[in-house]
């Protein structure tokens, strides 16, 4: 009985592990082989004489599912909520013209499965 | 006659004492955080010569005691100890699951913080389950 409870154990560590090493390994096999697996495009579209748009496509290109992603620029959070793959979501922001440094700093935050938390600082955009 | 079973008996319990302190270590301390770096990209074991030497006279010394007074109620907490011992050690080998570094996104630089804590403490959770 002992020896049944333990390799019922080992049965489940194995399929727990497995279960939850998959999304992760998958995700890192391919953040290193596509190069734009995560693709970013910053444009702008002037209001008025004093406010700017931002406007941010962010597309994913990935199999495993992405949970709330989140932007942060210039302390202002986007919330772009779940990517799936192949999908292209679209936000944007309004900032005053006098706020706008040279280079954008975007940190951008998402959980990898909804397991594991990623965040990536992307400077001079 | 008595006297030989006990020496046989004190040897064994050595010899088996000895080797879960070197399996602990072995586990812990080499084989999964290796493990860890080599499927995880751009991660590296940090280099703490300090620890290794005495977690592995800490870990020995443990599975001996453990051994040779494994009739006593107090070789269950010496156990327990030796497994948390080893979940420390590799939780710090390991920065506590965050892996930062720097990879090229679309032509970028992008520095990243990837926290694979969950994984570790699942992976720590069965091992205490598990090990003898």
């Amino acid at each position: 009985m002992n020896n049944l409870l333990k390799l019922g154990i080992i049965l489940a560590a194995f399929l727990i592990l497995s279960a939850m090493l998959a999304p992760l390994l998958i995700f890192a096999h391919e953040l290193i082989s596509k190069p734009d697996l995560i693709s970013f495009k910053v444009s702008y579209e002037q209001l008025n004489e004093t406010s700017i748009k931002l406007v941010f496509n962010i597309t994913y290109k990935g199999i495993i599912k992405l949970d709330d992603v989140k932007l942060e620029v210039l302390n202002k959070t986007l919330y772009l909520g779940n990517m799936q793959s192949n999908t292209t979501i679209s936000k944007h922001i309004t900032l005053n013209m006098n706020s706008i440094p040279k280079h954008l700093e975007i940190l951008m935050s998402l959980r990898i499965a909804g397991i594991y938390s990623l965040k990536l600082r992307i400077r001079g955009v | 006659m008595d006297v030989n079973v006990g020496i046989k008996k004190m040897v064994r319990s050595l010899v088996i004492g000895v080797f879960m302190g070197m399996l602990y270590y072995l586990v812990y301390v080499v084989i999964f955080p290796t493990l860890f770096s080599k499927i995880l990209p751009n991660t590296e074991i940090p280099k703490l010569p300090g620890l290794y030497i005495p977690v592995f006279i800490l870990f020995t010394a443990l599975g001996l005691a453990n051994s040779l007074i494994r009739e006593h109620p107090i070789s269950l907490p010496l156990k327990l100890l030796s497994k948390i011992l080893g979940a420390l050690v590799m939780l710090v080998l390991l920065n506590f699951g965050i892996i930062e570094g720097e990879i090229a996104l679309n032509g970028v630089l992008v520095e990243y913080n990837m926290d694979i804590s969950p994984l570790l403490y699942t992976l720590i959770l069965f091992s205490l389950l598990i090990f003898p």
